[in-house]
Formats: C-alpha cells, structure tokens, sequence
C-alpha cells in the first residue's frame, strides 16, 4: 500500500543468506514478515530500500529478467489448494510448462514426474476434475504445479499448515525426496518437530527483522528466547531439557529430533546399566 | 509493474480519523451526499460544477483524506476517461448550438459549446469521485450501513425489507477490499508458475484478456465458498433477518448534525439558483 495512508513497513531489517541445496526454514510469529519476506525470492515483490541478490542478479534492476527468475525459483503459497483454476489436474499442473513454449511431449513428461513426485498418479489422477479432489490432494496438486516448472529452488510457505498427520508426513516426504534431488528448499511453518527435523539452518523473524539464525540445535538451545518470540521448542527438546534439570541427563545434550533424542536416552540406559 | 491492486480500490477502505468530517452523524453523511449527488450531477452550468468541485475540495482537505489517494483511480482510468472525452467532442461538434467554431476538417469539427460540455463532464466526474468516497473513508462500514437503514426506516412500514437491504450493503462493500486481495493473490500465485498478467503491458490487450480468464475462476469459487462459510457462521449465530436485535453501535443525532444537514440542503439550493446570477454580476460589475 505504498504511497496511502495505510502503508505499513513489513520488514525492516532482514538479512538472510540462502546457500545451494540446502533447507532453510523461516520461524516467526504471526505477522512477523514471513511471506513478505519469501515474496522478495521469486520477485513478485521488489525491495524499496536495501538489496536482494537472486543467483547474484539484483532484484531491484528494472531490466531482470522477472520470468526467468520466477521459473528457477518456485513459490508455494499458503493454502495453494485455494488457487487451483483448471477444470482437469493435468491442465493444472500443466500451466506453467506450456508457458514454457516446450513441445507436447515434453509437457507430458514434466506434468508425469511432478504429479508422481507428490504422489499423484498420472493416469489415476489427470482426468479428474480438481474441483472435486479433497483438500490435502487439491494441495499436491497446486504443490505439483510448481514442481512441473522443474525450479532450482523452492519456496514454501507452511506447506502442511491443516492438514492431518498422515497428509503432513507423505508430504514432507516427497519434500525430503525433492531435497535428494538437489533442489534448495526455503520453508515457512509453525511446526517446529518439523523443522527441527529436516532444515539444516533457521532464521528467527520478529517484527521485520532477523533476530536469530544458525543450525536447529542452536535455535532450539536457545528456549527462553523463543519462547519470548511467542514461538516453542519442539516437544522432545522440552523432555530432554527436563531431563537435564533433574540431571538425569548431561548437561550439554542438545536434542531436537525424535532420533537423537532416543540414541542420547538409550546410551545413557545402557551406561547406567 | 506491480502487485498490488487493492491500493487502486479506495471505496470501502476506512482511513481512521477525528475531524468534524469523521464525527458526523452517518445518517447526516448520507442525506448531504444525496444532496450533493444531484446538485452535481443535474447542473448543466460549468460554473456550478466548479463551485461544487471547490466545495468537494475543502470538505476533502477538512476530512484530513490525501487527495492523491482519493484520486488514484482517476488517474489510473486518465487514458480512458480521456479518450472518451476526445470522442464526445468530436460527437458533440455537430450539435447545434455550436457557439465558436474552432477548427473544421472533413467531418471533424471542434465547436467552443462541445469543449465546454467536456470541461463540464470532467469536473462533474472529479467531483463525483471525491463524493463517492468520502462517506467510506471517513466512516465505518457498520455505521454507515445503520445510518442507512435508520434513515430507509420509514420504507419499512410498506413493506420494504430495510434491514435485508442494509445487511447486504455492509456485505457487499465489506467484500470489496477482500475480493481485491484475493485477486492479488491469484495474481501472485500464477506469476509464480509463469503466468503473464503482471508481466504484460497494457500495449497487449489480448493476452491480457487471455491471461484474466484463469484468474476469473479461482476468484468466483473463493468468493462463492466465502459467501457460503459466511451464511453457516451467520446461521450459527442464529441470524434471524430483522429480528428486534439490539446494536452494539447506538446513533445520537446532536444538533449540530441537523444544523449540517439543512446548511447543506439551503446550499445546493443555493448554488443551484444563485452560483450563475452571482456570476453573471460578478462578471457585469468588471465588464
């Protein structure tokens, strides 16, 4: 809303580095900046102060190349299933290659490997109509429309926000998967089991600014802090962080996986044994 | 090229504010907009227009609203609003009587009364401009929709179904605002797989059209879906039309509400008869 009477500066002081293939994730509370922040990745919005860098190109030169930017960076916005516009799934996912100007077959193939890629058979599913699919399909769906563009890098924005248990975990999945592939993956979430899992760097938001980063195990040794924020910890963290008060456990455990948490109990089990 | 749409909608945001404009009664807000509405848009006199379009102006700058932001979508529109103007002159350069003519050519003809009629639309259209946004401006919906049905009340006793048609007006411009951000964000998402619009300049009307239609559909099942979720949540509530409910916001008319309203009321009859003769001897007194 630049320019009226009710424009609102939504970030303020942001510095954040994002290297090749690896999983970034965004923390934050609600309104802390988050997807104005990951907007500023594909360019669909451009700084007014201060620099973006897109695979060393300015975000801010009025001569870049916008497309070709927005097709090696894939954005995933919050409830994607909400923007869905085709009648059949194939075309929907079809969208952004046959922007591409590539020839039929090679549609085909990349619209197969998205649809497959999130767990979507292509013959099962092409034909159906999308508006009939469930909520956490209609969301593979729109996941896979970004995916047939085939980006370097994706953006995803609470990408398992509402859905159940078993949608989160096959999703997350396929993400995990995307990863091995080597494409870079940038994600927004509240789920903090979540993060703690699969991101290999966080970065803390608070009102428009950067206010930590660093590996998981630093961002959730830091509780007080986050807590501050109106964020949490992950639930294990809070056991083992318990277990150290009541020293049981030694003091310099740091654990925010369900794994780590059981190989660190375990040997502790069998060295007190 | 930009996203954001709902900064060219101005009509049914709110700029908070505390000036006299602000505190008027709502219902005083309504029946001096109706006011104004006729007076500027019956006139057929160019000094009228301009009196109004001043009079707009000062309640503008009284209001505290930036004029910029009021006319944003005039500017935006300026293309077109002008090219229509450019038509009607050239349409209106035969109509007799002509007054001066300035320049012929062929079927061309540029007269001194069709210029005047197009000065005439201009300021009207301004002036219109400003008065249609000001009572949202510079007024809550929900206040500005009570105002309403207290005032269409009277209707109410043949048989009018006041409240329903209030309670639609509050939907409607309460959707305004929404439907534009959605749209942003249809925009937005589309650009990310490497759709168009956003890309494109206006030099390309065809794709834009083509690239509009994908935004059309996801924008009509939201809305659609919007509308439905907001009918369960009213018929959770046990929204019953009309239904001798109490108000959270109660309206006191104080005098000076009435004061403004039959001030104005004597001023568009005013301008109405007298902004020409005043003008007329203003002119005589120099001549």
């Amino acid at each position: 809303m630049r320019g009226t009477p009710l424009e609102v500066k939504a970030i303020e002081d942001i510095s954040m580095e994002i290297r090749r293939g690896e999983i970034v994730g965004i923390l934050g509370h609600t309104g802390s900046g988050k997807s104005t922040a990951i907007q500023h990745l594909n360019v669909l919005l451009r700084p007014d102060e201060g620099t973006v860098l897109i695979f060393g190109q300015n975000a801010a030169d009025p001569k870049l190349d916008v497309r070709s930017i927005r097709r090696r960076v894939g954005l995933v916005f919050q409830l994607p299933e909400a923007q869905l516009f085709e009648q059949y799934v194939g075309d929907d996912v079809a969208y952004g290659p046959r922007k591409l100007n590539l020839s039929r077959e090679e549609v085909r193939a990349r619209v197969r490997r998205a649809m497959e890629a999130v767990g979507l058979g292509f013959e099962a599913y092409k034909d159906r109509p999308t508006f009939s699919l469930s909520g956490g399909q209609m969301r593979r769906v729109a996941l896979a429309g970004v995916l047939a563009l085939e980006p370097e890098v994706l953006v995803l924005d609470e990408p398992t926000a509402g859905l159940d248990p078993q949608a989160r975990r096959q999703l997350m999945n396929h993400i995990l998967e995307l990863r091995n592939k080597g494409v870079t993956l940038v994600m927004v979430s509240h789920n903090m089991e979540e993060m703690a899992e699969i991101c290999d760097w966080l970065f803390v938001l608070a009102k428009g600014r950067t206010v930590m980063a660093g590996a998981p195990a630093t961002i959730f040794g830091q509780p007080a802090q986050l807590r501050e924020l109106g964020l949490d910890i992950p639930d294990v963290t809070q056991v083992t962080d318990e277990l150290v008060a009541a020293d049981l456990l030694p003091a310099t455990t740091s654990v925010c996986t369900l794994p780590q948490a059981v190989q660190t109990i375990s040997t502790l089990l069998q060295t007190t044994q | 090229m930009s996203f954001e749409l709902s900064r060219n909608i101005i009509i049914g945001q709110y700029i908070p504010g505390n000036t006299f404009v602000h505190r008027l009664d709502p219902r005083a807000k309504i029946l001096v907009t109706l006011f104004l509405l006729f007076g500027i848009s019956f006139t057929r006199s160019l000094i009228v227009s301009f009196v109004y379009l001043a009079t707009m102006l000062v309640i503008v700058w009284s209001a505290r609203v930036p004029l910029g932001f009021v006319l944003r979508p005039f500017v935006r529109g300026l293309p077109l609003i002008l090219f229509f103007l450019g038509f009607s002159v050239l349409w209106l350069g035969w109509q007799e009587p002509a007054g001066i003519v300035f320049f012929q050519w062929g079927w061309i003809r540029i007269t001194s009364n069709a210029l005047l009629m197009a000065v005439l639309s201009l300021t009207r259209l301004i002036s219109l401009l400003l008065l249609i946004s000001l009572p949202t401006l510079t007024t809550p919906i929900t206040q500005l929709t009570y105002g309403m049905e207290s005032l269409l009340t009277p209707l109410g006793y043949v048989g009018l179904p006041v409240h329903d048609i209030a309670m639609i007006a509050t939907i409607s411009l309460r959707f305004v605002p929404i439907l534009a951000e959605e749209m942003e964000r249809v925009i937005k998402a589309q650009a990310s797989r490497g759709g168009e619009i956003g890309a494109l300049s206006w030099r390309e009307p065809m794709q834009i059209g083509k690239a509009m239609l994908p935004l059309v559909v996801p924008l009509f099942v939201n809305a659609f879906r919007r509308a439905e979720e907001m009918a369960v949540a009213m018929e959770a509530r046990c929204y019953v039309s009309g239904a001798g409910r109490t108000r959270f916001v109660q309206l006191h008319a104080h005098l000076i509400d009435y004061v403004v309203v039959v001030g104005m009321l004597c001023y568009v009859i005013a301008v109405w008869y007298g902004a020409d003769l005043a003008f007329n001897a203003v002119l005589a007194r120099f001549a």
